[in-house]
């Protein structure tokens, strides 16, 4: 198992360094002349010339790429063209304002969306089922942001019942950010929750526990939920990217001070070591979150934990399918 | 039953017969046509300037007889904003879809038809842009390109066509395999032959299914983009910078933002709706599963 971590964060290293390069490609084609945008219109030519040579932006990208992942391996990721001060460090303060909204928005997504796709499945047709059915259909047509948008005018200017924006309330501020984000998310668990479990509960061995008397309960949870986990923790990966892009939505929504608000501010600000930082930062991110999926993966499913530990896990896959069997 | 379904037009007549006899889909492939017409002949329904000039007296005025949708915080009547603006909205969903949609049928086909080292590079390489999300593949384009309806679509394109080829390639590898494939390629067809006349036909029920899920995706990221201002620049109508020009005035009045919404919404569940259908009418062993 650790042989199968040590890889896996291995993995990541090459990736990473594919990622960055594309984000910095990207956004190294600006044609806007930082040095002129620096030291302002009145500046001489020599002088913005000089500024953007020490700079290094007149070397070949391949070069200044290299200097950036060189920069990056001591823990320098650049210095901000307009505030002056080191990436990291800018990204630090904003970071925990994302985190907490992402984690938030995917607990409650989690929560909402599997309890109510095994509810749908178990009670197939029923109310419940039909309601819950046809929320997900709506909830995934209306824009995350314009869903946001309509609760702060319910919520916030209607019924006054939460602030509209900004982080200064304490845990009242994030209700309602992580309440749509969440919300809006648990719609894909719940369709996702639902077809799985319809498939798993109408497998071989699912008759086989009910004949033999096992509890409903047992049957549902024990039996069909733990095999319907496989596929879930798979989609949950790719949507905390697709979250992670909702949060930036969110974060101008609200007026949170996060990473979304900050790259969008250095994109105006046409700050380029800033956005490629933080964009890094948010894949960086991304990537850990894949690589804690697939670790649950093996977690959960003996099969695949026997594929990366020898011995051990084979005969506890032998002695999983002798207690299914 | 496969092979006869690339070869003859029955098997889509009898999709088509099927389709039909589905209220919900025929609903949704009216909206739909409703408003593609909408787009279509958005200067004869209102003019044009009626959605770029700004009146200082009807600054955020609500719905009346006068201005049917109201006006937003600029006084530009948002009637002939959203008529206007769904001629952008729809290219965004539609242009971008069929973008995508060519680019995934060839990269997956050749990637699934000639495998080896083109097909393991290209997955490689998909692997990790699919590790990129959305949303901030668009702002580093954004950063390089700045912001416009082109950048929009690339930016919107680029980011779906990984999870788009993958699914055209495994529903290829699925054909290859074939008898009559192999049949073929034994009486030495030449592969362009074997791809246009025989795989691609073939796989024509996923791809469309696929890309018709593509258009409302896709509506909904164009949305999203141009609310984060990377969309037509000012003062170019389009439903998600309009929704965003509202969220600024929310304070005053809803009405700016909940009409773009509903516009949004009922054309992304419309087009999602009528995927289900023709996915339904495709392939009627699919029917019920998500």
């Amino acid at each position: 198992m650790i042989k199968f971590v040590i890889k896996r964060l291995l993995s990541i290293i090459p990736m990473m360094l594919v990622i960055i390069f594309i984000v910095f490609a990207l956004v190294s084609m600006s044609r806007v002349d930082v040095g002129r945008n620096k030291l302002g219109a009145d500046a001489s030519e020599e002088d913005v010339y000089a500024y953007n040579e020490e700079l290094g932006l007149y070397d070949p990208l391949v070069v200044r790429y290299g200097k950036y992942i060189a920069g990056i391996c001591r823990g320098d990721f650049g210095t901000s063209y307009y505030y002056n001060e080191p990436v990291m460090k800018i990204i630090m303060g904003r970071w925990p304002y994302t985190i907490i909204l992402t984690l938030l928005s995917m607990g409650i997504a989690m929560l909402v969306g599997i309890s109510l796709g095994v509810l749908s499945a178990v009670r197939q047709y029923s109310i419940l089922d039909r309601v819950a059915t046809v929320a997900s259909m709506l909830l995934s047509a209306v824009p995350t942001f314009c869903m946001a948008a309509l609760l702060v005018l319910l919520f916030s200017y209607q019924l006054k019942l939460v602030p509209a924006s900004g982080v200064t309330n304490g845990w009242m501020s994030w209700i309602l950010p992580a309440a749509t984000l969440g919300i809006s998310y648990s719609a894909q668990f719940l369709r996702f929750t639902r077809s799985t479990m319809l498939d798993t509960t109408r497998q071989d061995y699912i008759r086989t526990a009910r004949a033999k008397g096992v509890a409903e309960r047992t049957t549902i949870w024990r039996h069909a939920f733990r095999n319907a986990l496989l596929p879930l923790i798979t989609i949950s990966g790719t949507t905390m990217g697709a979250l992670l892009g909702g949060a930036v939505a969110m974060e101008k929504v609200f007026v949170i001070p996060g990473l979304g608000t900050l790259v969008q501010d250095a994109l105006n600000r046409n700050d380029a070591p800033l956005v490629i930082g933080a964009i890094t930062l948010m894949a960086f991110t991304f990537m850990m979150i894949m690589l804690v999926v697939d670790l649950l993966y093996a977690a959960v499913d003996p099969r695949i934990r026997a594929k990366y530990s020898g011995g051990k896990g084979r005969k506890a896959h032998k002695k999983e399918a002798a207690g299914n069997g | 039953m496969a092979e006869a379904r690339g070869k003859n037009n029955s098997a889509y007549a009898e999709a088509w017969r099927r389709l039909k006899k589905n209220k919900v889909a025929m609903v949704s492939m009216a909206v739909i046509v409703l408003l593609i017409l909408m787009a279509v002949f958005a200067d004869v329904i209102v003019d044009y300037s009626a959605a770029i000039t700004q009146s200082a007296a009807d600054k955020l005025a609500k719905p009346s007889a006068q201005h049917w949708f109201g006006c937003d915080g600029m006084g530009r009547d948002l009637f002939a904003r959203i008529v206007h603006g769904s001629r952008i909205s729809l290219l965004l969903g539609f242009g971008t879809t069929a973008i995508t949609t060519v680019a995934a049928v060839i990269l997956g086909t050749a990637a699934a038809y000639y495998g080896g080292r083109f097909d393991s590079l290209l997955m490689r390489a998909f692997d990790i842009l699919i590790s990129i999300p959305s949303v901030l593949l668009a702002l580093a384009i954004a950063a390089g390109f700045g912001s416009g309806i082109v950048q929009l679509i690339c930016a919107i394109a680029i980011g779906q066509l990984a999870s788009f080829t993958r699914v055209v390639r495994s529903a290829v590898l699925n054909l290859v395999d074939q008898e009559y494939i192999e049949a073929e390629r034994a009486l030495g067809l030449r592969d362009a032959r074997i791809i246009l006349g025989h795989i691609i036909p073939n796989a024509m029920d996923t791809i469309l299914v696929q890309a018709t899920m593509q258009v409302a995706r896709n509506i909904l990221m164009g949305a999203l983009l141009s609310f984060l201002g990377l969309g037509a620049p000012i003062p170019t109508p389009e439903w998600g910078q309009i929704a965003s020009d509202g969220i600024s005035s929310l304070r005053y009045t809803g009405h700016i933002v909940i009409f773009p919404t509903i516009f949004i919404t009922i054309t992304a569940l419309a087009i999602n709706l009528f995927g289900d259908g023709l996915r339904d009418a495709l392939d009627p062993r699919l029917k019920g599963k998500a």
